[in-house]
């Protein structure tokens, strides 16, 4: 970095935030994405034409809910969503991090209320969300880091979910660090590039709760 | 670790503050058929005045119903905005009103290794993550921003502090001004507080 930059805000103007549409961010490339630019059907197709459908799953997270270099059959939501029988709704956004978890997440249940449950996937949660990753930022972001900036960033969210009274899960590889952490929300410790293993291994227990919840 | 749920700032066992640590009644002892909600930094919080000297208290004893005071000494837009949505989340009456002071985009939330409570930090605990980190900052800033406004359910009125708060995504935002100085020599006093208190008033009862 060249030089330090005082005093605090004279680039704002030049500075824009996200876009959205209706309300969410989304991938503007990739292959099979929807109307909103999200890697799924449509929303009426998930919950139907009056919206109120719940019996959904809804996912969140980033390139590891995403994986856009396969096709979107081979992904874990779509195999997940065929081994359970259940619709789903994939609100992933490339390079999103818990920022772009957040703020889909908190959109999603403000316009279209609870799924029936949630999972959440990043390969990288701790990340700046509407910025390129130039050489300043990059410092920023170990400073950030250093700073416990993320470490609080997680806990506030991961405070929030805790007032979602809904099951979530939170697939995390070897090296990916959460996007939050919680005593309700269940990690599952599975590389998610696995997508085989990853939709296996989640609908294993997805239907051994069912069972047990049925009559 | 520790259940979180609001962030505070407020002093352990001081009578002022509530056991959560806002400057205000119990949450449990609040008239949920008729309150307002003020959140925000130390200028809500009112260090420097009295507790009946605040805006917030000012503005609730005209209205004539109760108020939460989700002030955060030290506190920047990260802990407005968990604050206001852990509200919404938490209880389902809604309050009359909600007075949103809005700080200085780079303040944040701390969460150190090994400790339970988090605490704001900002230029004055790490200044060079806040100067590299000057634009996303920025961004998550006006993103909290333009996001409580469309997902709260009460409109939201917004304040700013004009010392350090020089953007404006509102053109109608009141501005608190340091008209006189508080007893802690540093934040505003009574009269700017009657003075901010006023000008709420007027955009509420327009």
């Amino acid at each position: 970095m060249s030089s330090i930059i005082y005093p605090w805000g004279q680039h704002q103007n030049q500075w824009k935030i996200p876009e959205t549409k209706e309300d969410f961010l989304f991938n503007d490339k990739g292959d099979a994405l929807n109307s909103l630019g999200h890697r799924c059907q449509e929303v009426k197709e998930v919950l139907g034409i009056d919206l109120t459908f719940s019996n959904y799953f809804l996912v969140l997270g980033d390139n590891a809910c995403l994986h856009m270099h396969k096709p979107v059959e081979e992904t874990w939501p779509y195999l997940l969503s065929k081994a359970t029988n259940h619709q789903y709704y994939n609100l992933a956004i490339v390079d999103g991090g818990l920022e772009g978890v957040r703020y889909n997440l908190l959109n999603w249940l403000h316009r279209y209320g609870k799924p029936k449950m949630i999972f959440i996937s990043c390969e990288w949660a701790n990340r700046f969300i509407g910025v390129e990753y130039d050489e300043d930022i990059k410092e920023a972001s170990k400073l950030g880091d250093k700073a416990g900036f993320y470490r609080g960033r997680r806990r506030l969210f991961s405070a929030l979910l805790e007032q979602i009274d809904i099951p979530m899960y939170q697939i995390v590889g070897p090296n990916d660090e959460p996007a939050v952490l919680s005593d309700s929300i269940k990690i599952i410790d599975v590389e998610h590039s696995d997508d085989e293993k990853v939709a296996q291994i989640v609908s294993e227990g997805f239907l051994e709760a069912t069972r047990a919840l049925s009559p | 670790m520790k259940k979180l749920e609001f962030v505070s700032a407020g002093l352990a066992n001081d009578p002022e503050y509530n056991s959560l640590g806002f400057r205000c009644k119990e949450f449990d002892d609040i008239d949920f058929d008729n309150y307002i909600i003020f959140a925000g930094s130390s200028h809500v919080e009112g260090i420097g005045v009295e507790k009946d000297q605040t805006f917030a208290h000012l503005v609730s004893e005209v209205l004539e119903c109760d108020h939460v005071n989700l002030g955060v000494g030290g506190g920047g837009i990260d802990a407005l905005e968990h604050n206001v949505l852990m509200w919404f989340m938490k209880y389902d009456k809604h309050p009359k009103e909600i007075v949103l002071e809005w700080q200085i985009y780079q303040r944040f939330v701390k969460g150190e290794y090994g400790e339970e409570n988090l605490c704001p930090g900002g230029s004055w605990s790490d200044p060079r993550f806040v100067t590299y980190a000057d634009h996303p900052l920025y961004i998550k800033g006006e993103m909290a921003y333009r996001n409580l406004h469309k997902l709260l359910p009460v409109k939201i009125t917004d304040v700013m502090h004009g010392k350090i708060s020089s953007y404006t995504w509102n053109s109608s935002v009141i501005w608190h001004c340091k008209d006189d100085i508080g007893s802690d020599g540093e934040h505003p006093g009574p009269k700017s507080h009657l003075k901010t208190s006023e000008n709420i008033l007027e955009v509420l009862n327009r």
